[in-house]
């Protein structure tokens, strides 16, 4: 009981027209149109305690009955996107976020050997690099060629 | 005369005394009085399996009585103030507020002209009152309810064929629906609008629906295909 009075528990009238309180007034304010369009929209429940039994007027429950909206072959794709989420298909949304990904598997493998490389010169000794330069066959030196006359 | 489930029931039956000690849901066709329960209707007398439901499954009924929760399918036949009026077939037009829809607000009005076809959920179903529909659930979202696009066919079918082709494993809309690209919108009131990608296509769907009232699961299979196959001519 005390739980739940506490969870009832707002803000002063006064204290939300603060300046510092801005945001939570507009928080304060949409929790309570959620509120009122939720107890205008709602279907109460049937239930009421110390009856035995319910009075069910619609066939509905009783047949299991679907909602008479339905799209097949892409006709509606937003009724079918409702309907593949109550069919409850889970594996559609990690093939969306494969999708998204700009870079594939592969890039990344040769983006990351390549940069081992690269990291890896930086590491080198001034020798290593000389020895390197050396093991590669000289460049050809350019000799100013005297032009004949 | 003792009922016990499966007989036929005619109003006025009495099918037992009201168990006190077990939760029991009376469904529609049933009446409680003075700890008796009483068929009202003629029909079946049926119980859910595994379930402790007990109704009476009516034979043919063309006339819609709201009911609370149900998606009906209605047109929309008058615009004033600040609610439509709704035919959704029963004795009275049903009223929705242009604030039960998605995103609606005094300012923001949804676009809806007379005429309009809307497919929507019954909130207020009393004997004594008006019918009233919403196209939002309670949290404000549509959901499957709205208007419908533009185009389609709409025709009204008996309430028991409606019943019969929502059942969960009825196989008649999964069965077109792999050849043909249609939508479709059933309402609990026998008002069905189907919209194919072509006009041959939706007549087919209309026409397959209807001749569902009379045929079997097994025999929905040999139908669809016979109209495949005659769709493949057009």
């Amino acid at each position: 009981m005390n739980r739940h009075d506490a969870e009832k528990k707002k803000l002063s009238k006064g204290l939300l027209e603060m300046k510092f309180m801005k945001r939570s007034k507009e928080k304060a304010e949409k929790e309570l149109e959620a509120e009122e369009t939720e107890s205008l929209f709602a279907i109460p429940s049937k239930m009421k305690q110390g009856t035995k039994y319910i009075i069910e007027p619609s066939y509905i429950p009783c047949e299991d009955l679907i909602v008479g909206r339905l799209s097949f072959n892409g006709m509606n794709p937003e009724i079918e996107l409702i309907m593949q989420k109550e069919a409850g298909i889970v594996q559609e949304e990690p093939e969306i976020k494969e999708e998204e990904a700009d870079v594939t598997e592969e890039e990344m493998a040769r983006h990351y050997s390549s940069l081992v490389n690269t990291t890896a010169k930086k590491f080198k000794t001034k020798r290593q690099v000389e020895a390197d330069s050396q093991s590669v066959p000289n460049k050809k030196k350019y000799t100013f060629l005297k032009p004949q006359d | 005369m003792h009922i016990t489930v499966g007989d036929v029931v005619l109003p006025g039956d009495l099918i037992g005394e009201q168990d006190e000690l077990k939760k029991v849901v009376y469904g529609p066709g049933l009446r409680v009085h003075q700890n008796q329960i009483y068929a009202v209707t003629s029909g079946i007398f049926k119980k859910k399996p595994d379930a402790n439901y007990y109704y009476v499954d009516t034979f043919h009924q063309k006339r819609y009585v709201p009911v609370r929760s149900e998606d009906v399918l209605g047109v929309v036949t008058n615009k004033s103030g600040d609610i439509f009026k709704v035919d959704i077939g029963s004795s009275e037009q049903a009223s929705l507020s242009y604030l039960a829809f998605e995103g609606a607000t005094k300012k923001n009005r949804p676009d809806i002209q007379v005429g309009d076809l809307v497919f929507a959920k019954l909130v207020v179903a009393s004997r004594d009152m008006e019918p009233e529909l919403v196209c939002v659930d309670s949290y404000g979202k549509k959901g499957k309810l709205g208007p419908l696009p533009e185009g389609g066919f709409v025709f009204s079918c008996s309430l028991n064929l409606v019943r019969k082709i929502l059942k969960k494993d009825y196989p008649l809309f999964n069965v077109l629906g792999k050849d043909i690209s249609y939508e479709i919108s059933v309402g609990m009131n026998g008002k069905v609008w189907v919209k194919a990608a072509t006009i041959p296509q939706t007549i087919a769907v209309c026409n397959a629906i209807l001749a569902a009232e009379h045929k079997t699961k097994d025999e929905i299979d040999e139908m669809s295909k016979q109209i495949l196959k005659m769709l493949a001519y057009c």
